[in-house]
C-alpha cells in the first residue's frame, strides 16, 4: 500500500485564548476522496488555511508529498490546488484570461499554457464562455472556473471549502462528475467540506469535526454501520448533537478556552 | 522554466491584471489622465494670484515655484494610494488566489509595485507635457532628467503604499491611513512653500520626509532647466547641515528611502 499524501499531525490553531483548532491528526492518501464534515465554526476552513500555508498552526506538524508545509511554504505550494469557501475569482477578467494568470503564477510552460486552459474550460463548460468577463457569469459559473483554475496546474491534491455551496442540483451534480472523473483520469486527491451530507455518502473516507477536534474517520458505510444510521445525516445529528452552534456559543466556547487554559 | 525566469514572468502577469484592469475602466483610465490637468490649473494657477510678484525674490515666478510642487504631490498622493487594488483583493477574498501560488512573496510585492509606478508615473508624466500651460517651457533636457526621478518617486510611493496595504486589513483602514499620512508629508515635503525660516520643530519633519529630497530633485530640474543659476534654485531648500542638499544627494536619499519601503513591502506579505 502506499503511504499518505497528506499527513496533519497534532495540529492546533489559537485565535486569542480561543482553540479554533484542538489537536487535529488526520491522513490523506492519493487518489482519495475525503469529507470534511462539522457544524458551522467547527474550524473546517481554519485546518483548511493551515494546510494551504495561509496561516501558521500554532503547533502541529503538516507534511505534504514528503515537504514540511510549514517550513517549506513554497515548494508545498506547488503540490496543491485550492478553491476557497468565498468566491475568489478576478472578476474583472475573462475566463481565459484568470486561467492564464494563473498559468503564469504556477509556471506552466508558455507551450501547454493554451492547450490546458482549452482543456479545464472544456471540462467545466465554460469554453462557449471564455473571453466573457466573469463578472457576468452565474455564480455556479464562477464556482466551475475556480475549479478549473484549482485543476489546471494538475495538484497532487485539490482542497475544496464548500464547493457546492449555493449551487443547484445539476451543478452540483456537474460538480461531482468532474471530481470523479479528474480522480480516475490523474489520480488526484481530493480534500473536500461540504453540508450537503448526501453528498458525503459518495467519498472513500468522512472525517468529523466539532469544536476544533476530530470525533470520527471513517468509511460513510463504518460510520452508518457503527452507529446503526441510514443516513449520513443521521450519523452527523447523533454525533454532533441537535442544537445550533451559535446558540450553543457560551457554553461550548466557554469549555473550549476552559480546555486551553486549565493546560497552562 | 527556471526559478528567476519563472518569478519574473509571474512579476509581469500580476502587472499586466493591474493594467489591464486600469484600461477597462474607462471611468477610472481617464479620470486618472484628466487629474493633473486639473491640478495645474486650480492649484497652480489659483496659487499663482495669491502670491505677489517678486514674493521668492525676483528671478522666479510662483508658478515655476511650485510647477515641480505639483508634479511631486501628484506622485505622492496617486503613489500613495496605488495599492488600493490589493486592499479590495484581500476584502474579495482574491487576494488567497496570490498567496497560495508557488511563487516568492517579493514576486507578488515587485508585481504590483510596477503596476502601481507604471500608473503612477504615467500620470506625471503628462503633467510634465502639460508644463506650457503654467509658462515652462518644455525641453529635451529636463523631459530626460525628470523622467527618472519620477519613476524612482512613484517607485517609492508605491512600495510604500503596497507596505501599508500588508499592514492594514480593511479598505476604509486604508483610505484613513493614506489621509493621515499623504497630507502631513504634503505639506512638510516643500511642495508648495520654500522650506526656509521654518520653527524647528517642522524642519526635523522636513529632514524625516522621504518625499523632500524627491521634490527637492525635481525642484533643481525644471528650474535649472529653466535657466535658472544654481544659488537661487537651490535656494528653497531642502538643507542638510546648513547647507543646501544637491541633486546627487537627493536622488541617494531617495533611492535609500525607496529601498526601506520596498523591504517593508515585502515583509508586510512574508507569511
Ligand atoms: N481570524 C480569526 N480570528 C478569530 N477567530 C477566528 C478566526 N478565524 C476563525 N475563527 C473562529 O474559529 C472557529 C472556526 O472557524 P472556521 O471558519 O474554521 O469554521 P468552519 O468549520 O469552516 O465553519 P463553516 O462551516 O461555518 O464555514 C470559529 O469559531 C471562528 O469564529
Ligand atoms: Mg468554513
Amino acid at each position: 500500500m502506499v503511504g499518505p499524501l497528506l499527513v496533519v499531525k497534532d495540529l492546533v490553531k489559537e485565535f486569542g485564548g480561543f482553540r479554533a483548532v484542538d489537536g487535529v491528526s488526520l491522513e490523506l492518501f492519493p487518489g482519495e476522496i475525503l469529507a470534511f464534515l462539522g457544524p458551522n465554526g467547527a474550524g473546517k476552513t481554519t485546518t483548511i488555511a493551515m494546510i494551504t500555508t495561509l496561516i501558521k498552526p500554532t503547533s502541529g506538524a503538516i507534511t505534504l508529498g514528503g515537504v514540511d508545509v510549514v517550513r517549506q511554504a513554497e515548494a508545498a505550494k506547488a503540490l496543491f490546488g485550492v478553491v476557497f469557501q468565498e468566491a475568489a475569482v478576478d472578476r474583472d477578467l475573462t475566463a481565459r484570461e484568470n486561467l492564464w494568470l494563473h498559468a503564469v503564477l504556477y509556471g506552466l510552460p508558455r507551450s501547454e499554457r493554451e492547450e490546458r486552459i482549452e482543456e479545464m474550460l472544456r471540462l467545466v463548460e465554460l469554453i462557449d464562455r471564455r473571453d466573457d468577463l466573469v463578472r457576468t457569469f452565474s455564480g455556479g459559473m464562477q464556482r466551475r472556473l475556480e475549479f478549473a483554475r484549482g485543476l489546471m496546474t494538475r495538484p497532487r491534491v485539490l482542497f475544496l471549502d464548500e464547493p457546492t455551496l449555493g449551487l443547484d442540483v445539476q451543478s452540483r451534480e456537474r460538480i461531482w462528475s468532474y471530481i470523479e472523473r479528474i480522480r480516475s483520469d490523474y489520480g488526484t486527491a481530493f480534500f473536500l467540506t461540504t453540508h450537503y451530507l448526501e453528498e458525503a455518502e459518495r467519498v472513500d473516507r468522512v472525517a468529523i469535526i466539532d469544536h476544533g477536534r476530530l470525533i470520527a474517520v471513517d468509511t460513510p458505510g463504518g460510520l452508518k454501520a457503527s452507529h446503526g444510521a441510514a443516513s449520513m445525516d443521521e450519523v452527523f445529528l447523533t454525533l454532533t448533537g441537535h442544537g445550533i452552534r451559535d446558540e450553543q456559543l457560551d457554553a461550548a466556547s466557554l469549555q473550549r478556552v476552559f480546555r486551553h487554559r486549565r493546560k497552562q | 522554466m527556471d526559478g528567476l525566469s519563472r518569478e519574473m514572468a509571474a512579476v509581469g502577469a500580476i502587472w499586466w491584471r493591474d493594467v489591464i484592469q486600469f484600461l477597462r475602466n474607462k471611468g477610472r483610465s481617464a479620470s486618472h489622465l484628466a487629474m493633473p490637468l486639473m491640478w495645474l490649473l486650480l492649484f497652480g494657477v489659483g496659487m499663482n494670484r495669491a502670491f505677489r510678484p517678486g514674493a521668492l525674490g525676483g528671478e522666479i515666478s510662483y508658478l515655476q515655484f511650485v510647477y515641480p510642487g505639483i508634479v511631486g504631490m501628484t506622485i505622492l498622493f496617486s503613489g500613495l494610494f496605488s495599492a488600493f487594488g490589493i486592499v479590495a483583493d484581500r476584502e474579495f477574498g482574491y487576494l488567497k488566489a496570490f498567496l497560495v501560488a508557488p511563487i516568492r512573496p517579493s514576486s507578488m510585492v515587485l508585481g504590483r509595485i510596477l503596476s502601481g509606478t507604471t500608473l503612477t508615473a504615467l500620470q506625471a508624466l503628462v503633467m510634465v507635457g502639460l508644463a506650457p500651460i503654467v509658462g515652462i517651457s518644455l525641453s529635451l533636457p529636463m523631459v530626460l532628467q525628470l523622467g527618472p526621478i519620477i519613476i524612482l518617486f512613484a517607485f517609492a510611493t508605491t512600495a510604500a503604499s503596497v507596505a501599508l496595504a500588508g499592514l492594514v486589513r480593511s479598505h476604509i483602514g486604508f483610505i484613513v491611513a493614506n489621509q493621515f499620512l499623504a497630507l502631513p508629508i504634503f505639506f512638510t515635503c516643500g511642495a508648495v512653500f520654500p522650506l526656509v525660516n521654518l520653527p524647528a520643530w517642522m524642519d526635523l519633519l522636513v529632514m524625516i520626509n522621504p518625499a523632500t529630497y524627491a521634490v527637492g530633485a525635481l525642484r533643481l530640474v525644471v528650474l535649472t532647466t529653466q535657466g535658472v543659476g544654481w544659488p537661487v534654485a537651490a535656494r528653497f531648500g531642502p538643507f542638510l547641515f546648513g547647507r543646501p542638499v544637491g541633486l546627487a544627494a537627493d536622488l541617494a536619499i531617495t533611492v535609500g528611502f525607496t529601498a526601506l519601503f520596498f523591504a517593508l513591502a515585502v515583509r508586510a506579505f512574508r507569511a
